[in-house]
């Protein structure tokens, strides 16, 4: 993928960006370190990971819920890390998001109608008037019967309603739709149609996807491209065709954990980890996954590995591979 | 006991104020040491089920229908005769074994609480007991979990306090409502794994409601797929895979995102 896309520019760079947390009695977390990443226009990249990964956090911090401690973010050019105030809520008709529940965006007591209505009306693009026949369009753009224009939220469905933040988020047209576990919460059959709506609105809208998730199969199934992370960092990027053919232990542990439906008992070994407390893996000195590693090795303990390149389109951070 | 079903359903249903039915006229039967996973989404009914085989339904909720487990009949025992069948006969592990914990009590303290409601075990007997049973679950260091609130537990150690709370007195029965659902897939698999070692070591039986179907498809024997409070369809896990009964669940199975799938991108 890479290799075609270099002589473009990306439309969404991650330069060297961190995040530092503070807990109350002092310690600081690093919840996301030194992670660089580039998504060219059009494409479909995803950040893939367990809770606590920092996925979510690369993912605010993008969309500048959060600014990064460190580094920066190029968005269309020019570097977002420290907008504020009116250049704020411009980056917003540049970049939208769509998290895992929408109940959280919906206010109970507006109309889907309304709710369709609100970017476009925010950002001065339509009056109230317009943006009413608007969103009819945009329920449609969704799959959605017009009739829903005057329901309220917990009149639809988790699926109906996913799909009208869809609808707003794309509504303003913004070059990046950023998907924070947009489909986890759905059941099978509704993630699926869901999943396939998306896939259909970023070739006719030409939107870039940023994609955030847990899910192995999904993440493949919809990126073009995959970057997994671990403690806080990127320790692998590769094709999403590439994804089984993963050198990095940690995402190789990943691929095993994922149950097949075609995995019968007979045919799958689970090796068995021992949990013990808390290791914050954030805090190690060296490979964050050095204590559950297979393959680790003196050096492991020392140096944080970065990432380097493995063929092209593919990088892993880990000196044993 | 010999030849005697470890648990038998037939023409079962909950109905909630009389209006539609959560559980409608289900019937199978499981035999000591089967594997059984029930999948569906939700709503489907599935959890309902499986709280009325613990004997857990609401007030509100009325029966029908039989539901014997070791042939006594639940919804006609008393309240107490229920409360002495769970945890010696059968156990239940939650999606969230957090939630069910005390959250200002130490580990060690609550298995303790638990292990009391059955018999006369004195604080040593309860923390030796519980050391063996953490450790069989691979919580190594089991003094320390002892010794911890919940919160300083990950999901997974907490899931795996819960497997051993559950297992502390060897129930023959394990109920187990969607227990990985909460946790990371590499935690996952390690529950998963969990659970059967307790088939290979223990004989139990296991009832596990799950909707991931790659979870049933590991580790059931039989799976009985729910649609709007009916097993619309079960049957032994291979033939329910590779070869659906049913509409439903042939959708259920195409929906599912699989690694070896054609990308939609």
């Amino acid at each position: 993928m890479e290799q075609m896309t270099d002589n473009r520019q990306p439309i969404l760079e991650l330069r060297h960006i961190s995040k530092t947390f503070r807990t109350d009695d002092g310690r600081e977390v690093r919840a996301v370190r030194d992670a660089n990443l580039a998504v060219y226009p059009g494409e479909s990249v995803a950040l893939v990971g367990e809770s606590g990964c920092g996925k979510s956090t690369v993912a605010r911090m993008v969309t500048r819920l959060i600014s990064p401690t460190e580094g920066e973010i190029i968005l269309c050019g020019r570097d977002i890390s420290k907008l504020e105030g009116k250049g704020l809520r411009d980056l917003y008709r540049d970049i939208q998001m769509v998290f895992q529940d929408p109940y959280s965006v919906f206010s109970p007591r507006m109309s889907v109608g309304t709710f369709l209505g609100e970017g476009l009306v925010h950002h001065g693009i339509m009056n109230r008037a317009q943006a009413t026949e608007e969103a009819k369009t945009l329920l449609a753009l969704v799959e959605l019967p017009t009739e829903l224009m005057d329901r309220m939220p917990h009149q639809l469905s988790g699926g109906q309603l996913q799909r009208v933040v869809v609808a707003r988020a794309v509504s303003i047209r913004p070059k990046v739709l950023l998907l924070d576990e947009a489909t986890s919460a759905l059941d099978v059959s509704v993630q699926k149609q869901v999943l396939a709506l998306l896939m259909r609105l970023r070739k006719e809208l030409e939107l870039t996807f940023v994609f955030i998730g847990h899910d192995l199969a999904v993440v493949r199934a919809i990126a073009d491209r995959i970057a997994v992370m671990y403690a806080g960092m990127i320790v692998e990027e590769l094709g999403s065709e590439d994804l089984t053919k993963a050198r990095h232990p940690y995402t190789q542990r990943l691929l095993e954990s994922v149950f097949s439906v075609h995995d019968r008992t007979n045919q799958k070994v689970i090796r068995v980890e021992d949990m013990s407390m808390a290791v914050n893996a954030n805090a190690l000195p060296g490979c964050p996954f050095r204590p559950r590693c297979p393959r680790a090795m003196d050096e492991c303990g020392t140096a944080c590995p970065a990432l380097r390149e493995l063929e092209p389109g593919h990088r892993a951070a880990c000196p044993a591979v | 006991m010999i030849d005697m079903a470890i648990l038998e359903i037939e023409n079962y249903s909950i109905t909630y104020d009389g209006l539609r039915s959560a559980v409608d006229n289900v019937s199978f039967s499981v035999e000591e040491g089967e594997i059984i996973g029930i999948v569906g989404e939700s709503g489907s009914g599935k959890s309902t089920l499986l709280h009325g085989i613990l004997g857990l339904l609401p007030r509100s909720a009325a029966t029908r229908g039989s539901l014997k487990v070791f042939g006594k009949n639940i919804p006609s025992l008393s309240e107490a005769e229920q409360r002495s069948m769970r945890g010696t006969d059968m156990a239940v592990i939650f999606q969230d074994t957090g939630r069910y914990l005390n959250p200002i009590g130490r580990i060690g303290k609550q298995f303790w609480q638990y292990l009391r409601v059955h018999g006369d075990y004195t604080p040593q007997q309860a923390h030796d007991l519980a050391v063996e049973r953490l450790k069989r679950v691979h919580l190594t260091d089991a003094e320390r979990v002892l010794g911890s609130y919940p919160f300083e537990l990950s999901g997974g150690m907490r899931q795996r306090v819960g497997i051993a709370m559950a297992m502390a007195l060897q129930p023959k029965l394990l109920l187990a409502d969607e227990p990985t659902s909460a946790l990371d897939v590499t935690i996952q698999a390690q529950i998963v794994r969990q659970m059967m070692e307790l088939r290979r070591e223990y004989g139990t039986t296991i009832i596990i409601v799950t909707h991931n179907m790659g979870v049933a498809s590991y580790m059931s024997d039989r799976i009985g797929v729910m649609k709007n409070g009916r097993l619309v369809e079960m049957a032994p896990a291979e033939n329910v895979i590779y070869h659906p009964g049913d509409a439903y669940t042939r959708s259920l199975l195409d929906a599912v995102i699989e690694l070896d799938d054609e990308r939609m991108a």
